[in-house]
């Protein structure tokens, strides 16, 4: 494969004194399709990072740009086609199964985007809960129920009681997201891959969840992985934001660095577009044409570059590394070469 | 004049054993070149108000009671024939996935010849609809070269361009917009609203938008109404809802929206769900949520709907009989 150029796009730049919870090296995921005429989708290319203990990290890109795919392949539930995943400093195997497996999940668990579709309606509340407490045996069975009522109150949802014997449907969007969480935090996760957790929701529930992540993730130490397409979500969530396009990550760095002082063009693109009426009435206009391309057929170099102002001519021959903008900020964008960090 | 006054309006569903009342007395103007933006979250009746104003509620919906007048028509009484010559020729509606709207085995040309056969009273002969079909596709940025082709064959945003084109075939002096943008990424959806606004100031119609998305709304529209539980809690001009919200629920609102810009700091959404509208509401229908209820008030009668500045209305007891300062939010 040519377009993964594996060993030059690690960015260097993991802090010594945290913890590392999970690193992602040049993760590639691609899908073929087609019956007759096979084709391949590059749904992540080349994608690098990394999350540190207690650290929210939002992934942000609009649809298609292969955000769910990176959370779907560190969650198990795909496999890669290329690149290493670690989980603190282990190297996870491509292909696991039962108890290793079972073991992993453990440590990842997913909160997914539409928790109607991501809970059995058969089943009630206490045993969708319940589950995850026996296979991977968190208390004696004496105590399951107490753990359960725990879990729920520590979700927002009083009284416990209430909920224990009740049917997916019968609990509206916001609370049915917060029983996902719940289901999530059961087995004492280090990582949490929320998929578009608020997407779904109405806006006035949005906040609540947000907040619930935030205050659970002071509470208990947990790392996210928080997928979003909304840029000020993001801001408002995370530590540090890697943006997305054509299944490569562009730009990573701290959120308010990344959203205050944006480098890569596709960023700046999103911060554009973005609605922000606290900065007046004027938006401003955006001028860019094109759409994101076909990922069977990217175009040589870098992805952005049909839609890009400040195109180079190299950016045509060979895709971009990842450059140091800042500290700990690194752009995938010529216009970065050699400028130091700082 | 107005182009469109709504008056009391009462629309919902009639099911079996009991009624929604997705909207209840409300009350709307738009003036003629007008931006009015309708903001509430899934189940405040904001749709149900949009199918209404051109008697499109889909069965069981009907309009229980109230007034629509358009340009001095009655909408509620007319004929369905006379409804017709004014459906796309005067309102026209663009809904949210224009995946739904296009017929898929049809081709954009013979969709949109379509609309002008059935709501235009000339006879078109091929040549000039096809000219003018183009000249739409045109005004919306999409190549004419599309119009030989068939709904799967474009993206997402194109295909909502189209049937923005499809809406503006007849220029209308009122676009309805259903969260026509929700479907669509951020990139996309701020070009077609810049270029919907170019277009706007160009051929000068009217639009009534609709959406959840309160930071966008403040953006683009003239007036802004808050819509919960199916009655209009509040409406000015969107720089004053903005910098001044009166209305607990429309502050809640503005407040779940971090803002993109600036510092990152808590802040606390709206607890609580929306009400159930198949049941009756006693008193304001926000109460159980709102953090500043009066006991003994709030549950018991509805509160009136009160201007409190020049084109500042608010449905809310808190500035009752002048119990609040005008125009002073203690928040």
């Amino acid at each position: 494969m040519e377009r993964t150029q594996s060993e030059r796009a690690i960015p260097k730049n993991i802090e010594k004194n945290e913890t590392v919870v999970m690193r992602v090296e040049n993760l590639t995921k691609e899908f073929e399709i087609g019956r007759f005429k096979k084709k391949i989708v590059h749904a992540v290319t080349d994608v690098s990072f990394h999350i540190n203990s207690g650290e929210i990290l939002a992934l942000v890109g609009e649809s298609g740009c292969g955000k769910t795919t990176v959370a779907r392949v560190l969650g198990q539930l795909y496999e890669p086609t290329s690149g290493q995943i670690y989980l603190y400093d282990k190297e996870v195997p491509k292909k696991m199964r039962g108890q290793q497996r079972l073991e992993y999940r453990k440590h990842v668990q997913m909160v997914f985007q539409d928790p109607y579709a991501a809970m059995n309606p058969l089943h009630t509340i206490e045993y969708i809960l319940q589950r995850p407490l026996e296979l991977h045996k968190i208390v004696e069975k004496d105590f399951i129920e107490e753990k359960i009522r725990e879990l729920l109150e520590m979700c927002g949802l009083f009284p416990a009681e209430r909920f224990l014997n009740r049917y997916p449907h019968e609990l509206s969007g916001g609370q049915l997201q917060r029983v996902g969480i719940a289901r999530a935090l059961a087995v004492g996760p280090v990582l949490i891959l929320a998929d578009e957790p608020t997407s779904m929701l109405d806006v006035s529930i949005r906040l609540g969840i947000m907040n619930l992540m935030l205050d659970l993730k002071e509470k208990e130490n947990t790392s996210y992985l928080f997928i979003t397409h909304d840029l000020a979500g993001a801001h408002y969530m995370a530590d540090r934001i890697a943006v997305m396009y054509a299944g490569y990550i562009v730009e990573i760095g701290s959120s308010t660095e990344v959203i205050n002082r944006p480098q890569h063009p596709y960023t700046q693109l999103l911060k554009k577009a973005a609605p922000k009426p606290e900065t007046g009435l004027n938006p401003e206009k955006i001028d860019v044409e094109g759409a994101v391309p076909d990922l069977t057929n990217l175009p040589k170099g870098c992805p952005f570059r049909p839609r890009c102002k400040h195109v180079l001519p190299k950016c045509e021959e060979e895709l971009p590394l990842m450059y140091p903008s800042a500290e700990g900020h690194f752009v995938r964008c010529y216009l970065y070469e050699g400028t130091s960090p700082g | 004049m107005n182009l469109l006054s709504i008056e009391n309006l009462k629309a919902g569903y009639k099911l079996k054993n009991y009624t929604v009342e997705a909207v209840n007395n409300v009350s709307l103007e738009v003036q003629e070149n007008e931006f009015l933006g309708i903001v509430g979250e899934s189940g405040c009746g904001k749709s149900t108000l949009a199918l209404a104003v051109i008697r499109l509620l889909p069965f069981p919906g009907e309009i229980f009671s109230g007034r629509i007048r358009f340009k001095g028509q009655d909408i509620i009484t007319l004929s369905e024939n006379d409804l017709r010559k004014i459906r796309w020729k005067e309102i026209s509606i663009v809904f949210q996935s224009s995946m739904n709207c296009l017929n898929p085995v049809k081709k954009i040309k013979d969709q949109m010849s379509d609309v002008m056969i059935y709501h235009d009273n000339h006879n078109h002969n091929g040549a000039q609809s096809v000219e003018r079909i183009s000249k739409a596709l045109e005004l919306v940025n999409v190549s004419p070269k599309y119009l030989e082709a068939y709904p799967h064959q474009l993206s997402g945003g194109m295909k909502q361009r189209v049937v923005i084109a499809m809406a503006l075939l007849l220029k209308p002096s009122l676009i309805i917009m259903d969260e026509p943008t929700t479907a669509l990424d951020v990139v996309v959806q701020r070009k077609i609203l810049q270029d919907l606004e170019d277009l706007r100031k160009e051929l000068g119609f009217a639009v009534i938008f609709i959406t959840h998305d309160f930071s966008l709304l403040i953006e683009i529209s003239d007036t802004i109404a808050v819509m919960y539980a199916g009655t209009i809690v509040e409406k000015a001009p969107s720089y004053t809802i903005f910098s001044r919200p009166l209305h607990p629920y429309t502050y809640g609102l503005i407040n779940s929206f971090p803002p993109l810009t600036g510092e990152r700091k808590r802040r606390e959404g709206i607890p609580g769900n929306p009400p159930d509208l198949s049941t009756k509401i006693e008193g304001c229908p926000f109460f159980e949520r709102c953090s500043k209820h009066i006991e003994g008030v709030c549950e018991e009668s509805e509160p009136p709907n009160m201007e409190i500045e020049n084109n500042h209305t608010v449905k809310c007891h808190l500035y009752n009989e002048g119990k609040f300062i005008n125009g002073k939010n203690s928040k």
